[in-house]
């Protein structure tokens, strides 16, 4: 089930958020992941099988890690950490890049090896992290193993974050697992959030969307520098805008079960380099590569080249991670080279240069780096890259640059300005000021976005998550 | 010595579910099941689940034109198309003579159907309807397409035949 | 002292603040419990109402059967069907659809956007169908079987004319600036590849020429007569039809068609007339036979379309896979119209001028065609499509290259 489907809007969530708050507080766990389950296999019951193996697993390793830990056997605990960390990146590995192995060695090859079209099982990039960090977790004795079966699945499985994250680590959600009762101002909170996450992916990552996959139709000859840069822009607006909105949605969800969800994105477009780029976009990703990976390694302490190594893994994994392409693979290393020449040669001279130019730069490298992200194959990367400076199109700018431009202009425009947070600081100041008829006019305004949201959504144009598919 | 024991014991657990998603892994490899139900059976357990009234039997050279399939690849091919050329109504049936002969025929229902639907859009909604509730199963060796009312029941029928 | 105060002073001010937040927190938890209890009672509101109303089978507005309530067994569960079967369900029988259906497309309408769900959105109230693109594998297999046709029927006179759509021939009312596929560059692809011996006619321009005069629907995705008209006329000479009707009897049969364009976007409140042409001054008596379901007629209207959504179907009451017409002329001239439903309309400007003239529309023919030929002493084919319909035909060739 998808979070922005009216199915699950008007039925499946209504009716969760009542039950949970009448039911007793002990069913309460029991029944969030009752309905976990329900909403994991609908549509596609098979792919259960991988979540709740992946969950039985997960849950023993960390008690057999905790036992090994409280008597104190550290070579059964390192034993347990290896198995589960092999086995859950074994299992992620081969449903996510099974596919894409096998084509690339029977290209490189010219082998004839079978390819099964195997779905990927909704989600697993991002469960498959949770519990990665939960054992990682365990074994650090930064947290006590899970002895409670209902309440280690209710973390991994939990609708709100299952499908798309945010990846949230166990220690964050473990104490809010005690099956309280949702107070009716966090379920308000939720309604509110969720609103806000549902209007920014309905009413403006699908139109950017349908806009981005216009231009990238488009014949050669009807493409100019600028027509390809809006394109890139439309990108740059959908993915943020799609992902930041289900990240909202989900975050509201979790707020109205009385639990605080990880904060995924903190306007990532305002940034004033590309390394502050990553610590405002997919926050939570970033954080896990970051603790589980790039420490680990030594970070940043141990020389340059080791430094430069490890920066360079990280990226690599990152593009990896997204998927089985080379377009993600070259993404990430496009990033990890970009940062590494962030930190040792531009660090300087972007601290001395104008705000408005530092942002220039971000941007431009961030909507370069999003060409390949939204790329189906390398080749058609390098080819947009070359429409956008000037290799392969019709001209600098044409009719349907007007085109494009005009029958968007409105939504480009409320995007970059939802982009920044200046907008909703203004807003909040306006609506929770002291004059009681603004709150008025706010929840009006919150109505409004929800009912135009339900027009878009009850039509048939209808669009996936884009980060479904990682 | 408890706790050694309850290592122990929690390890089996983890080390049961490994196989149980490997044995899961290898059952998603191995595929469906060939059935080897002779094709004259199936056939007259799915023809007799539908109402045949408004189709009638193709011959070869209809087949061809419409799927472009020849009936001799493989081990058995049945359709019944409409009678009355306004029709949707259409039953195919294939046994497969081997496993690589499956992408084509797929690929030639796919087609079949998408062209059915681009005939009838916007013109013929019961036919638009009928064809957007068809029925493509895929069971190892066997292929049924139906666009039919019962086209639900046919494939129960076409399922249970195997 | 001074020290004390200030230490006061800021106590006191810290205190402020305090408090003030403390106001803007409850301010926020009331706003949004407002906002819950909104939200709620509208959902709630929505969800009885969907329930309390009768579920719809046919969908006027959007010209498309809804989704009835999925069955339920282990194998729909199982496979999803049921799954997607409620959420199309839902959704189709959503409380109010149509009004949601509006209200989309005049949100979209108000941001600027110019094309929805593949349909342009020109002016005066034109909707046109996007152009479609060409796959190159069909392209050429269509092509390949007209000239192997051609080349197997040197004995006959063959036509072909594929007539451009509105959002590329009526350029004072598409989109400004649209990037809109140019089809005259289709015609010519088709023309460059295609056997000498078929003569092909090209009617952009003189559709172009009438553009302001209303030649296609304005929600549907045909030519009016009056556009048929001029292709005719453009195309008569090469034809080698001569003495043409000087003129016609017109007659407004319907003026509340809403087509395939309205319903694709969801439009509401816009009409169109349909009009048919009657030539004056020739003989023009026939009876038209339909070997799909034996029905005869002296006409080639159908008056019970006229009560029917698609008011097209006037025109010999829609697509049939063949229609015969038998006229009472005698110049031994015999028409094969291997055509699409824009055929349909423009049929009534060529029964003057055949004997006997053979509808086959392809796309729900499955007889051998060559049998016709020989049987009814064919002496003219004319291929006649639009371009849309024709880069998207997939059986064409196969009816053309059958028994061969």
């Amino acid at each position: 089930m998808s979070i922005s489907s009216v199915l699950f809007i008007f039925i499946f969530l209504p009716v969760c958020v009542l039950a949970y708050v009448f039911l007793p507080r002990l069913v309460r766990p029991v029944f969030l992941l009752l309905a976990s389950l329900v909403f994991y296999a609908w549509g596609n019951p098979a792919y259960l099988i991988v979540l709740a193996i992946s969950v039985v697993f997960n849950y023993f390793t960390g008690l057999e890690m905790q036992a090994a830990i409280d008597a104190e056997r550290d070579r059964d605990a390192r034993i347990a950490l290896l198995i589960g960390v092999i086995f859950n990146v074994a299992v992620l590995g081969f449903f996510k890049y099974y596919g894409f192995v096998i084509g690339s060695l029977n290209s490189l090859f010219h082998a004839q090896l079978p390819i099964r079209d195997l779905p990927l099982p909704i989600g697993i990039s991002f469960f498959t992290f949770s519990v990665l960090s939960y054992l990682i977790d365990v074994y650090r004795q930064d947290v006590p193993a899970q002895r409670n079966f209902i309440d280690f699945s209710v973390y991994v499985a939990f609708f709100a974050k299952v499908t798309s994250g945010p990846i949230v680590r166990y220690k964050d959600m473990a104490p809010q697992m005690d099956g309280h009762r949702p107070k009716l101002n966090d379920i308000g909170t939720g309604t509110a959030m969720f609103i806000r996450g549902l209007g920014k992916k309905v009413l403006l990552a699908d139109s950017f969307g349908m806009m981005h996959s216009a231009i990238a139709a488009l014949d050669a000859s009807q493409t100019h520098v600028l027509t390809a840069w809006l394109g890139c822009l439309a990108f740059t607006l959908q993915i943020y805008f799609d992902f930041g909105g289900y990240s909202d949605m989900a975050i509201g969800v979790g707020k109205m079960f009385g639990f605080e969800i990880t904060k995924n994105f903190d306007y990532p477009y305002i940034s004033k380099s590309l390394t502050e780029f990553w610590r405002r976009w997919h926050m939570t990703l970033g954080t896990w590569f970051r603790d589980y990976v790039y420490i680990p390694l030594g970070g940043n302490r141990a020389g340059l080249v080791r430094h430069m190594r490890n920066i360079m893994i990280v990226w690599l994994l990152t593009g990896i991670w997204h998927g089985a392409a080379w377009t993600f693979i070259l993404w990430g290393v496009y990033y990890g080279l970009l940062l590494l020449l962030e930190k040792y040669v531009l660090k300087g001279l972007l601290e001395r240069l104008p705000a408005p130019l530092v942002h220039i730069y971000t941007m431009f490298f961030v909507m370069i780096g999003w060409v390949f992200f939204a790329a189906p194959t390398v080749g058609s990367a390098f080819a947009t890259l070359g429409q956008m400076f000037g290799v392969g199109t019709a001209g600098f700018a044409g009719m349907t640059t007007w085109y494009y431009l005009k029958t968007n202009l409105i939504r480009l425009i409320i995007g970059c300005v939802m982009s920044t947070p200046v907008f909703y600081r203004q807003y909040k100041r306006f609506a929770f000021a002291k004059a009681p008829a603004r709150s008025y006019i706010s929840v009006a305004i919150y109505v409004c976005v929800f009912v135009c949201s339900l027009a878009y959504l009850i039509n048939a144009t209808y669009q996936s998550f884009l980060y479904v598919q990682f | 010595m408890m706790k050694a024991d309850r290592i122990l014991i929690y390890r089996i657990i983890t080390l049961a579910a490994i196989v149980l998603m490997l044995v899961y892994v290898v059952s998603l490899f191995r595929g469906e099941k060939e059935s080897s139900a002779a094709f004259a059976d199936v056939e007259t357990a799915v023809m007799s689940a539908a109402d045949l009234s408004t189709m009638q039997k193709a011959e070869n050279r209809m087949i061809k034109r419409l799927y472009g399939l020849s009936a001799g690849d493989y081990e058995g091919l049945t359709l019944y198309y409409p009678t009355t050329n306004m029709g949707a109504e259409e039953i195919f049936l294939v046994k497969l003579a081997d496993q690589s002969q499956k992408e084509a025929v797929l690929a030639a229902v796919n087609e079949r159907l998408a062209g059915q639907k681009k005939a009838f859009d916007g013109y013929g909604v019961g036919q638009t309807e009928l064809l957007n509730a068809s029925v493509i199963d895929d069971r190892g060796n066997y292929i049924l397409f139906v666009v039919n009312q019962d086209a639900a029941a046919i494939d129960a029928a076409f399922a249970g035949s195997l | 002292m001074n020290e004390e105060s200030r230490m006061e002073e800021r106590k006191r001010r810290r205190e402020i603040r305090r408090r003030r937040k403390r106001a803007l927190m409850a301010r926020v938890a009331r706003h949004h419990k407002k906002l819950l209890i909104v939200i709620a009672v509208l959902i709630l509101a929505l969800d009885v109402l969907g329930l309390v109303k009768k579920d719809v089978d046919f969908s006027d507005t959007e010209n498309r059967a809804m989704a009835q309530v999925p069955d339920l067994s282990r194998e729909s569960l199982l496979d999803g069907s049921f799954a997607s079967g409620a959420d199309a369900y839902i959704t189709d029988q959503f409380f109010a659809r149509n009004f949601w259906v509006r209200m989309k497309l005049a949100m979209d309408r108000a941001t600027g956007k110019k094309e929805v769900n593949g349909v342009y959105l020109g002016s005066s109230g034109y909707l046109m169908e996007v152009p479609k693109s060409p796959d190159p594998v069909w392209f050429d297999k269509n092509l390949d079987a007209i000239n192997a046709f051609a080349a197997k029927h040197d004995d006959l006179n063959l036509y072909m004319c594929v007539v451009p759509n509105a959002a590329y021939v009526l350029t004072d009312y598409a989109p400004k600036a649209a990037p809109i596929r140019d089809q005259s560059k289709d015609i010519e692809a088709i023309t460059s590849k295609l056997n000498r011996q078929v003569v092909f006619l090209d009617v952009t321009e003189a559709m172009r020429e009438h553009q302001t005069e209303g030649i296609y629907y304005r929600t549907d995705h045909h030519w009016t007569s009056r556009g048929a008209r001029f292709a005719f006329e453009a195309m008569a000479p090469r034809m080698d039809i001569k003495d043409i009707a000087p003129d016609y009897d017109i007659y407004t049969v319907a003026d509340d068609f809403s087509g395939t364009m309205a319903s694709k976007t969801g439009s509401y409140g816009q009409v169109d007339q349909v009009q048919i042409y009657v030539p004056k001054k020739v003989t023009n008596d026939f009876m038209v036979t339909y070997p799909d379901n034996g029905g005869e007629s002296c006409s080639m209207y159908s008056s019970a379309a006229l009560e029917a959504r698609d008011k097209y179907t006037v025109f010999f009451g829609g697509n049939y896979s063949m229609i015969d017409i038998k006229t009472v002329n005698n110049n031994k001239r015999v028409l094969l119209l291997i055509k699409d439903s824009y055929a349909n309309s423009f049929v009534q400007f060529l029964t003057p001028y055949f004997e006997h003239i053979i509808m086959v529309d392809p796309r729900y023919y499955y007889e051998d065609i060559e049998q016709v030929i020989t049987k009814e002493k064919v002496t003219d084919v004319l291929f006649l499509y639009n371009m849309n319909t024709y880069l998207e035909d997939r059986s064409l060739a196969d009816t053309l290259s059958d028994g061969s």
